[in-house]
């Protein structure tokens, strides 16, 4: 999809106040990104990934990072039944918008949201060791890019939502740092990639020395735009 | 050879660099569009690899990184 046509996408969903994220419809909100079908491919890892962790009885637990709208933590509890899932984003709109969706589809028993930085808001919740997956889909664009060719991303959507830092790996970096205490041995680990950063990402993975498994994960035309694998020791 | 030149060759031999006798000890390399994230790790590969640093997350800034100056300045700074 041409850059043109997300815009025009974004404008549209902000107008309706309504969009559609791997089947289920969302509520959009001002100041929080509208979920992209791009990002249906790290979804759709997402739910693998909780399905073959699950226990026994079918739960899992979850943790959605940077979860903007909540599209993915919602799309993942109403796919995996017995999942349970933490999510969080820096943003009190973002956060608001989540909580609206989780109210709209009825997973207030299950999907809570949390506003902070990062994992900050999750400890003390006796969530360390203990989670099955952590899925995030980061802000990723430099902040270079962002004041240049990537700058109408800013028009209906908020900074936060896109600015990766120097490099567009500052999310990227902490989140695979700050994940490890929360996730079980063998828990997973995926994010979403900007295009062409795949390998930068992968590396980031083998640096941190603490997991295995990496996968690229390519959309149809054949890009790696998203990345799992799995904390060691399972 | 000097260390700003092992890092300028390194530069000019494994990124894109269009008019490599612009690209000073201060150039930066972010806003040269020389190196954003397709190319950070790379670097940072290279100072371990081929200079025996070794480099921290939280050291992979704009100010050590963004010229062959700076990355200069950053590698006699890790070894002295």
């Amino acid at each position: 999809m041409s850059a043109r046509d997300t815009e025009a996408n974004v404008e549209a969903a902000l107008k309706s106040g309504r969009t559609t994220f791997m089947g289920i419809e969302l509520l959009t909100g001002s100041g929080t990104l509208v979920p992209r079908a791009e990002t249906e491919l790290l979804g759709r890892a997402a739910v693998a990934a909780v399905r073959e962790r699950c226990a026994p009885d079918g739960t899992a637990r979850v943790i959605d990072m940077c979860c903007g709208s909540g599209n993915l933590a919602c799309a993942i509890a109403s796919l995996v039944p017995g999942a349970r899932v933490w999510a969080c984003d820096l943003t009190p709109s973002s956060v608001e918008t989540a909580r609206r969706n989780i109210e709209h589809l009825g997973l207030g028993a299950r999907v809570t949201a949390f506003e902070g930085d990062l994992f900050a808001p999750l400890t003390g919740l006796g969530l360390e060791g203990s989670v099955d997956m952590v899925v995030c889909n980061p802000p990723y664009i430099s902040t270079g890019r962002l004041a240049k060719d990537r700058a109408s991303l800013l028009t209906h959507e908020p900074r936060e939502a896109f600015d990766g830092g120097p490099y567009g790996l500052s999310i990227h970096q902490r989140v695979l740092k700050e994940a490890q205490p929360f996730l079980k041995p063998g828990g997973a680990l995926l994010f979403e990639v900007g295009d062409g950063q795949a390998r930068q990402v992968s590396l980031l993975f083998e640096r941190a020395r603490v997991y295995e498994g990496v996968r690229l994960l390519e959309d149809a035309g054949g890009h790696a735009r998203a990345i799992a694998a799995k904390l060691k020791g399972t | 050879m000097e260390m700003e030149g092992r890092i300028r060759q390194f530069i000019t031999g494994n990124f894109y660099v269009a008019d490599a006798s612009a690209l000073t000890a201060d150039t930066s390399l972010l806003d040269s569009g020389i190196v954003d994230s397709t190319g950070v790790l790379e670097i940072i590969a290279f100072l371990e690899g081929e200079i025996g640093i070794n480099v921290a997350d939280e050291e992979m800034t704009p100010d050590n990184l963004d010229s062959i100056g700076k990355i200069a300045h950053f590698v006699a700074r890790k070894k002295s």
